[in-house]
């Protein structure tokens, strides 16, 4: 997936091909739930920042200036709808405001681990084992084009020249614990 | 200096790490489906109505602040101002040049959309409209509909 295809799925969804929204929202409906999830709000203000995002770029799907960077778009435009909201909450109290709690991404739920487990126990325990920073970084680099600056540049509102040497540093230590014997559990 | 591009095997471990948080971090089938569904508000044929001020605290009623949001389009600005009520939200709108139109106020998350019509002076007021992602659709006498920005009341 290139940015060509990125930008080819934005023009054929402009021009009314559902498949191709379908497609989009595949491939980039958890880089909106990320960003969204990365500020202080509850569920339904995540499902409310994921909506609106997506509803904006309904309303800019004929008017991008760069189809291919839709990513880094859905990205800006999810941060900016949290912010949004953010400041509205604080603006405005409400009942609402008691129930926003902040989200430990430290901690997983005991059924990620067990996901995990399942799946690449390997590689889910070494990455746990990077710095926080590492692990938000390389999160916002599995999105396509795999490994891209402008998206993780756009969701942490950070210059793109800034990631390049963040991104091999996590990446090498990433590698560096995957190398090491078994993980030693801890509990 | 640092090449900016991936090894081959950076970009394996990051596709691997990929497929890993899709499933240990998985969106909500809700929030997905919300996704698939905003495609059906795609209302090529009206015009947008661009969000241009919001400003909150303005006034203040029953002890809740309102939000004052400015909307514009080519041919006509609407000015609506949001109240709380208790959890619900109580939209005052004004268009201006002021004129009679039919207004309604769209919500992906209800099934039926609630209207009203502007007066002659191009006032109008909805009430108990849910917080959440909203827009309104102004219908004129004499022109196609115009839609403003959605933006999360």
């Amino acid at each position: 997936m290139s940015d060509d295809d990125a930008g080819q799925l934005v023009r054929a969804a402009a021009n009314g091909d559902q498949a191709a929204w379908e497609a989009l929202v595949d491939r980039y409906a958890r880089l909106v739930y990320t960003v969204a999830r990365g500020f202080r709000l509850d569920d339904a203000d995540v499902a409310d920042v994921s909506q609106a995002t997506w509803l904006r770029l309904v309303e800019n799907l004929d008017k991008l200036r760069d189809p291919g960077s839709v990513g880094a778009w859905l990205a800006t435009t999810a941060r900016r709808e949290a912010l949004a909201l953010l400041r509205n909450r604080w603006e405005v109290p409400s009942p609402d405001f008691a129930r926003s709690e902040p989200i430990d991404e430290s901690q997983p739920e005991p059924w990620q681990r067990l996901v995990a487990e399942e799946t690449d126990a390997e590689l889910w325990h070494a990455y746990r084992q990077l710095p926080i920073r590492c692990q938000e970084l390389l999160r916002l680099l599995v999105f396509e084009p795999v490994g891209s600056y402008a998206i993780a540049a756009a969701a942490l509102s950070v210059p793109i020249g800034s990631l390049g040497p963040s991104r091999a540093r996590c990446l090498a230590t990433l590698r560096a614990l995957l190398n090491q014997p078994a993980p030693q559990r801890r509990t | 200096m640092s090449d900016d591009r991936l090894t081959t095997s950076d970009e394996e471990l990051l596709v691997r790490l990929g497929s890993l948080l899709a499933e240990v971090d998985s969106v909500p089938e809700s929030v997905r489906a919300a996704a698939v569904a905003s495609y059906s508000w795609r209302s090529p044929d009206s015009e947008l109505a661009q969000l241009v001020e919001s400003m909150s605290g303005a006034a203040e009623v029953r002890g809740d602040e309102a939000r004052l949001l400015t909307f514009r389009a080519d041919s006509i600005t609407i000015e609506v101002e949001v109240i709380p009520v208790r959890d619900r939200l109580r939209i005052v709108g004004q268009l201006v040049p002021p004129q009679p139109a039919r207004v309604q106020v769209e919500q992906p998350g209800s099934d039926s959309t609630v209207g009203t019509d502007a007066d002659g002076l191009g006032r109008f007021m909805l009430d108990d409209t849910a917080p959440g992602p909203a827009r309104l659709v102004c219908t004129l006498a004499d022109s196609g509909p115009i839609c403003t920005e959605w933006t999360t009341l």
